[in-house]
């Protein structure tokens, strides 16, 4: 069975993608049993959500800009 | 997946438009990609000023290449590809010194070693975190620091973990824009997801210890 520190190694991957197959399986046992390390996938978990929800920079007055820089390169053609 | 239907243009539908002169076919190409350009830029560039200048001479870079754009690879990926390139060289040009921690990249590993025993158990194990996505990110400060672990990353693993956790790209189209092997991508956002943790570690579990 793996350790937990070779736990750690995969929990990238358990965010990304469902241990349900056979390759899984060493992997299943070990959080079967191990609260520290569901504790630690799970901390993975949380922080990539953030990530994802974090707010964007503001994008309006650049894009503005853009839009210009067409019709200067249209005209310009 | 659904199957494409005619209202989807493809790559080589808005490229013409965009040659074109259509300006809302351009302009739907810069709104879904401006805020990924400016943050991979920053990723590279680093200093704010420089950010803006850096995007916009990618998107002429882009719309003065775009009449010889093949298809070979996806739109997007081309494009970021001229912004990196474009980043890169603006980086290097405003000579700034590399700090030590940009030279490493895929050798550091997720959680310090000291954490575990021996036989590879926890030692230290992580201390439980409360809250949600939505609680935690009402609260500023932990929103700047999770903006500053992303600063301290080395480049690569920033940029990767920018593109694909925060502008939603997919594993392939990142290793094509940025020329990475699967596995390479695989470990680059790894090591910057694990980093990340281990930064808002302090803040919000009380009971931990350092990363």
């Amino acid at each position: 069975m793996k350790t937990c520190r070779e736990l750690t190694e995969h929990a990238s991957d358990l965010v990304d993608a469902d241990p349900t197959g056979p390759e899984w399986r060493e992997i299943r046992e070990h959080l079967g049993v191990c609260g520290p390390c569901v504790e630690y996938v799970r901390q993975m978990g949380l922080t990539v959500e953030l990530l994802r929800s974090l707010p964007g920079p503001d994008a309006d007055a650049a894009r503005e800009k853009v839009m210009e820089l067409y019709a200067a390169w249209l005209a310009g053609r | 997946m659904s199957p494409p239907s005619a209202d989807v243009p493809t790559d080589a539908d808005r490229v013409r438009a965009i040659l074109a002169g259509d300006a809302r076919a351009f302009g739907a190409l810069v709104d879904e990609n401006q805020a990924s350009f400016t943050r991979v830029a920053r990723s590279i560039v680093r200093s704010p000023a420089v950010v803006e200048e850096v995007v916009q001479e990618a998107w002429l870079a882009i719309l003065q290449g775009l009449a010889a754009f093949e298809g070979r690879s996806s739109l997007r990926t081309w494009m970021l590809r001229i912004l990196v390139n474009r980043a890169r060289t603006r980086a290097v040009r405003e000579a700034r010194t590399v700090p030590f921690s940009a030279l490493s990249g895929a050798d550091d590993e997720p959680v310090d070693a000291d954490r575990f025993d021996a036989r590879g158990h926890w030692k230290a194990p992580p201390g439980a975190w409360s809250g949600t996505p939505e609680s935690l990110l009402a609260d500023r400060q932990l929103v700047g620091r999770i903006e500053a672990a992303i600063e301290d990353l080395p480049e690569r693993q920033r940029l990767v973990v920018v593109l694909r956790d925060i502008d939603g790209w997919s594993s392939e189209e990142v290793r094509n824009a940025l020329e990475l092997s699967e596995t390479n991508q695989r470990v680059l956002l790894h090591r910057a997801r694990a980093r990340i943790r281990a930064a808002l570690e302090p803040h919000l579990s009380p009971t931990a210890e350092g990363p």
